[in-house]
């Protein structure tokens, strides 16, 4: 038994080390916190407190991210602090009031800790409105919101202290007293941005402590050594960085657990996707449950969750990520070219040995890597390793959504690769080709690439950035139209006549309504004979979006339709009635029909006798596709003079997408899938059908950019749908 | 550095809303479960599981706004107007308006820091006239028996609080299935008066399957404004129904709030790619 008591002490005490601690004391007897002894600094902003000479008043500018800054002096510091027993540390406590916080410049005990690990905590009170508290650093007071962005910024978060009349703890948990040399500049108590102006938040007991432990030191490492070299520490641009500037600050257990369980909830009874589902109630529960009681990172528990909510395998699914507007963003939320100044694609090597890869689709001037790219260029190796080998182990923990269906997995990844590699490998090799017909591997040059480095150098100021914009990453080779419109909010559809009379139409997505559905109909109500429809970018939109668009293109002699389902019950998602009830809703229904709202479905059926699309000859252009881009091949694929062209099968995300509210402090929300779908040609046979979810629609033809067309510029995908479309 | 003293007299002058924090603060956020009966004058547990007799008590702070297993999506309201979605809280005029939701964040509410609570109010309301107004959302549902619960807290159009009046306010739980609905009832013993503000539970225990399920929310034409915290949905623990308190009863619904349900219904299913909402958590 004394063993046991033993053990779990030592467990509870190695869980703090890392987590957000308990700082200052309460004192039960006189319901006050007290400073520790033994603290670096702290500002309890009482009678006889001085406050550090850079400390400045702070207010949010409008529509931008800086701050408006006021010197204090006693009487504008005065009038912002109570005194009327409301105060947790002696008498007095500051208010974030009227839009305006505080930011504390401690100069000289930034520079005192710049070696060392320090915790932040303090304690607040909110009264119909809420406040933010982070640290930030810069080698200026111009990099907090001034001139320019935080180096790093670490917000605080609660530690599951609170006292009975509403005051709560915060701590940064263990923070580096320096990131990549660059010090702490602020403790920053302010306004939330969209916090109202009314109301005010107490703040009070603000503590600086000491923490043991060396900082993270920004030593050479990879994704495959984060663990050995980094320890509890990230690794971005192939250097060791703390994983509180990526992840945040790591809730305490507690806390973790009830995110945990939330998300179990969340994946196994209200997860829409069947085969999401599934994994939701094995691995990934076991796995959450595992993570938070071994984590002793930010990177391991949140980079960890991300993980399993990707691997539950939906690509409405994400786990959303913390508001992070530095360079240590963990996610890539947003593809460019990056410091290589290139966009990759899905590449099939015709003239190097064959299969599908990562090759350079588009380069640009000046990459920061220093290595020009050139169109062609195969992505070989990164960080020593097959990319593909790479991209799987790498990518689960950083993207902000995976696809449902494995084999799209490259296609998806590819818009993204630039910045993923600049973000999380240190080194690359690509492989250039001799010519557009010799690429063999006696014809091929490599060309090593040291991207962490350079960008290091960058970040650090050692190295100047290139001139040169970035640009945005593309699944197309090239345009299937000469003039791009614009969207005016909606999705915009392009459109220009060929040489042989065939009609291309570029679109992203379904994300339009009147203005989308009319440009549609203007395309198929004159009964063209041959249409390309380019929709390698699909994101998806609207399901009245898709249902439009099916009722231009086919009708009742080509039956066909989709009905999509939520759950029946949260602990059961396909009880026996599901079907029978969710059966009449393919059909039109009356203004209140209970059978198809108490299982969240819909669906259609063909109803339209005579589309006017219906005989028109439609290449169908895929290759990054979701969701409603899922749906509208689907429901095409089978009719008549209809062909989908795509180097591999869409995501296979069958059902709507809800948004989820962000559950830890400082993070944005994810979101969900709540149905499945199932495709038929008559009501009996979409009942009879299995849920879709899970995978893709196939290619009818399977066709990737060839290498060597890569090499000649021209666009395979689309050369193959002229050809089709054209032929007799 | 010399500091005046900041009177609550002054505080209130510029802010009314820190009026409420001048008062006697015994209470602090609940994070009791539906099923648990936490009386106003229970003191709170503090770390050392011990309780004190001094006003202000450690107690240990929850992550989210209820339980891991509630139905509900957003208990918190931190989804509040975004793009509206299933799961998410809408609200509407009788007349088929929707209205522009907002929330306030306060350290002491039945929710406290782990969410918001949402004003629900008629735009045009006056302290004594009001158009009614449903709130609702929408969750999957389960088998039986579940618990339900909300707090509720009456104002003025202002935002200032008001004593919790007898009537003028619905809480119900529909149940596609049956087509009808279980009236959560309002429970005058849990009552919980913090700091000037008068809390009210509505709960109950539903012992028959609930499927397509909505917890709707119907003010009154009273006027003023009501603060909604903490709603949840939730299989009831050890799976049984609380031999204190009989089951609810299904009654037909109202016509406000089946023309809620159907207003909701026809927002519109989004087909769109996995983006982060931009709503923070606190």
């Amino acid at each position: 038994m004394k063993a046991v008591f033993f053990s779990f002490t030592v467990a509870i005490a190695l869980a703090l080390f890392s987590s957000v601690a308990r700082a200052s004391t309460f004192d039960s007897s006189d319901g006050q916190v007290h400073f520790d002894s033994d603290t670096l600094a702290t500002y309890g902003f009482e009678e006889d407190d001085t406050l550090p000479a850079g400390t400045t008043f702070a207010k949010w500018s409008n529509n931008s991210f800086a701050l408006t800054k006021t010197a204090i002096d006693v009487d504008s510091v005065d009038a912002t602090l109570s005194s009327d027993g409301t105060a947790l540390e002696g008498k007095r406590a500051f208010l974030v009031q009227n839009s305006t916080g505080l930011l504390i410049d401690d100069e000289a005990l930034f520079a005192k800790v710049k070696t060392a690990r320090v915790e932040v905590s303090l304690w607040a009170k909110s009264i119909g409105t809420s406040a933010s508290f982070s640290i930030g650093y810069g080698k200026t007071q111009d990099a907090i919101y001034g001139t320019d962005l935080p180096f790093v910024q670490v917000r605080a978060i609660r530690t599951g202290r609170e006292t009975s009349d509403g005051w709560v703890e915060y701590s940064s948990g263990p923070i580096d007293g320096s990131v990549w040399g660059v010090p702490l500049a602020s403790i920053m108590v302010l306004p939330s941005r969209s916090s109202s102006t009314s109301g005010a938040v107490w703040v009070d007991a603000i503590e600086v402590k000491s923490v043991s432990g060396a900082i993270t030191e920004p030593k050479a490492c990879t994704m495959a050594t984060v663990d050995k070299i980094c320890g509890d520490g990230d690794c971005m641009f192939g250097h060791c960085v703390t994983s509180t500037a990526t992840w945040g600050a790591l809730p305490p257990i507690p806390h973790r657990r009830e995110l945990a369980e939330r998300w179990i909830k969340i994946a196994t009874e209200i997860q829409g996707d069947r085969a999401s589902a599934a994994i939701g109630s094995t691995t990934f529960t076991t796995e959450a449950r595992e993570l938070v009681e071994s984590s002793t990172s930010s990177r391991q528990f949140f980079g960890g969750m991300n993980r399993l909510v990707n691997l539950l395998r939906n690509n409405h699914t994400s786990f959303g990520g913390p508001v992070n507007f530095t360079e240590f963003s963990p996610q890539v939320a947003f593809g460019s070219s990056s410091s290589l100044r290139a966009c990759f694609g899905v590449v099939e090597k015709d003239i190097a040995g064959g299969g599908q890869a990562l090759a350079v689709f588009e380069a640009g001037a000046n990459p920061l890597s220093n290595v020009p790219l050139k169109a062609g260029d195969l992505l070989t190796s990164i960080d020593g390793r097959d990319p593909k080998a790479w991209i799987d182990d790498v990518y689960p923990l950083v993207a902000t959504t995976l696809p449902n269906d494995p084999l799209s997995d490259l296609g998806n990844v590819s818009v993204n690769m630039s910045t993923l590699v600049s973000i999380r490998a240190s080194t690359i090799v690509v492989s250039r080709c001799k010519s557009a017909t010799q690429c063999d591997a006696a014809n091929r040059t490599d060309i090593p690439i040291d991207v962490a480095s350079r960008i290091y150098g960058a970040i650090n100021g050692t190295i100047t950035q290139p001139e040169g914009q970035r640009f945005g990453c593309s699944a197309r080779f090239t345009d299937s139209v000469a003039t791009l419109n614009a969207g005016n909010g909606e999705d915009p559809v392009s459109t220009q006549t060929g040489a042989s009379g065939e009609v291309f139409v570029q679109f992203d997505g379904f994300q339009g309504q009147g203005a989308w559905e009319a440009s549609m109909s203007s395309i198929f109500t004159p009964k063209p004979a041959k249409v390309v429809m380019d929709a390698r970018m699909g994101h998806g939109g609207y399901y009245s979006a898709v249902e439009a668009l099916f009722n231009l293109l086919r009708g009742t002699s080509e039956p066909f339709g989709v009905l999509s389902v939520g759950r029946g019950s949260h602990e059961d998602a396909d009880p026996t009635w599901l079907l029978t009830t969710s059966k009449s809703c393919l059909t039109a229904q009356s203004s209140f029909d209970w059978s198809c709202y108490s299982v969240n479905t819909n669906g259609f059926l063909a109803t339209v006798a005579d589309p006017p699309g219906a005989n028109t000859k439609i290449a169908w252009l895929n290759s990054i596709d979701v969701s409603a881009n899922d749906f509208m091949p689907r429901l095409l694929q089978g009719r008549s003079k209809f062909r989908i062209f795509a180097p591999h099968p869409t995501s296979g995300a069958f059902g709507a997408i809800i948004s989820l509210p962000g559950m830890s402090g400082g993070f944005q929300g994810g979101s969900i899938q709540i149905q499945d779908s199932r495709f038929g040609a008559t009501a009996n046979d979409v009942m009879a059908a299995s849920w879709e979810s899970g995978h893709g629609v196939v290619p009818d033809q399977v066709v990737a950019q060839k290498l060597s067309d890569t090499l000649n510029g021209v666009d395979t995908i689309l050369t193959a749908a002229k050809v089709w479309v054209n032929a007799p | 550095m010399k500091y005046f003293q900041f009177s609550c007299a002054v505080s209130a002058v510029s802010l009314a809303l820190i009026l409420t924090g001048c008062g006697k603060s015994d209470e602090g956020s609940d994070t009791s479960s539906p099923e648990e009966d936490s009386g106003a004058d229970s003191p709170k547990t503090s770390d050392a599981g011990t309780t004190t007799r001094v006003s202000r008590t450690l107690v240990t702070g929850t992550l989210l706004p209820t339980t891991a297993g509630n139905m509900l999506i957003d208990p918190g309201f931190s989804l509040v107007g975004g793009q509206a979605s299933q799961g998410q809280f809408v609200a509407f005029t009788g007349s088929g308006s929707t209205i522009e939701l907002s929330t306030r964040f306060d350290s002491i509410s039945p929710v406290g820091v782990r969410g918001t609570s949402l004003i629900l109010k008629d735009p045009s309301a006056t302290d004594s006239t009001s158009k009614a107004v449903t709130l609702l959302t929408s969750f999957v549902g389960g088998a039986p028996p579940l618990a339900a619960r909300v707090w509720l807290s009456y104002s003025n159009v202002a935002g200032d609080p008001l004593p919790f009046p007898d009537a003028g306010i619905a809480v119900s739980i529909s149940s596609g299935k049956l087509s009808g609905g279980y009236e959560l009832q309002k429970s005058s013993a849990k009552a919980r008066v913090i700091e000037g503000r008068t809390w009210v539970s509505f709960e109950g225990s539903i012992a028959t399957e609930v499927h397509g399920g909505f917890f709707l929310i119907t003010t009154g034409t009273s006027g003023g404004a009501w603060l909604v915290a903490a709603p949840e949905v939730k299989a009831a623990e050890g799976n049984t129904v609380r031999s204190d308190r009989a089951p609810l009863t299904l009654r037909p619904l109202k016509t406000l709030e089946r023309d809620a349900i159907t207003r909701y219904m026809a927002i519109p299913p989004r087909w769109g790619n996995a983006r982060p909402t931009v709503r923070l958590a606190e």
